[in-house]
């Protein structure tokens, strides 16, 4: 494999696996999100909100990734960065790392959102709580 | 395998093990909590995975940043040291997102609670 394909590969590479982490714990949390959307908010908003919450986190993941530049602070050449395999892998751990980090940023700012769904929702609509 | 390659792969272990021991010490009673506020199932289940995935985002993530020496220059002590310094980047932001996460919950419970009072 040449240099200039193993860079690709694993930028290439990098990039998608951000998007798909993303797009995974969506899926994992996409079912009680949509429930707790339905009960505290009209449909069409229910509908808005969980597609703002697919974009969102897919979002954090995927910029976590671009927030790491494979130049660093060097600022290095193209040539001396393709010849340095060791460096594009420790660049691309950076990547998964920072994509996973901001992933857990994204996770918070939709647990404060949920968490003000509950607090707007009006009393004896179901949702209130056992007193 | 390389010996730094091999803490390497301890670390993330390591990192893993201790986001899903403080997960299984904290659901129940973030469960028992949550039914005691509000009576959706969903509420539960989402902020149950919110944070499991936030802890073994946050570990692993602090995990896969750690650095080890190159083998050809470094003992197995100053892996053993890297090791550590990646697993205490680890517990500190841990620690750090179960504080975000608690500060999440406060919000919840007084909002919610003040909505009960009323």
């Amino acid at each position: 494999m040449t240099d200039d394909l193993f860079l690709k590969l694993c930028y290439f590479g990098m990039g998608t696996l951000s998007i798909f982490l993303g797009w995974g714990v969506y899926r994992l949390l996409r079912r009680s999100f949509t429930e707790v959307t339905l009960t505290t908010a009209p449909a069409q908003a229910s509908r808005f909100l969980v597609r703002l919450f697919l974009f969102g986190i897919v979002v954090s993941s995927f910029s976590g990734f671009l927030s790491v530049s494979m130049r660093g602070c060097s600022s290095r050449r193209y040539e001396e960065i393709v010849s340095d395999r060791a460096y594009i892998l420790a660049r691309v751990k950076d990547q998964a790392s920072s994509s996973m980090l901001y992933l857990v940023d994204g996770l918070l700012a939709s647990g404060f959102v949920v968490a003000l769904l509950l607090s707007c929702k009006q009393p004896g609509r179901g949702v209130r709580p056992r007193v | 395998m390389a010996s730094s390659q091999i803490f390497y792969i301890a670390l993330a272990l390591t990192a893993f093990g201790v986001a899903v021991g403080i997960y299984s010490m904290l659901r129940r009673s973030l469960k028992e909590i949550l039914g005691s506020l509000v009576r959706l199932q969903g509420v539960s289940t989402f902020y149950e995975r919110v944070l499991l995935l936030g802890l073994v985002l946050t570990s692993v993530g602090w995990a896969l940043d750690a650095s080890f020496g190159p083998d050809a220059e470094s003992s197995f002590m100053d892996h053993l040291w890297d090791y550590a310094d990646g697993l205490a980047d680890v517990f500190v932001y841990t620690a750090l997102f179960s504080g975000a996460f608690a500060v999440l919950l406060t919000v919840l419970i007084s909002s919610l609670g003040r909505h009960r009072d009323g």
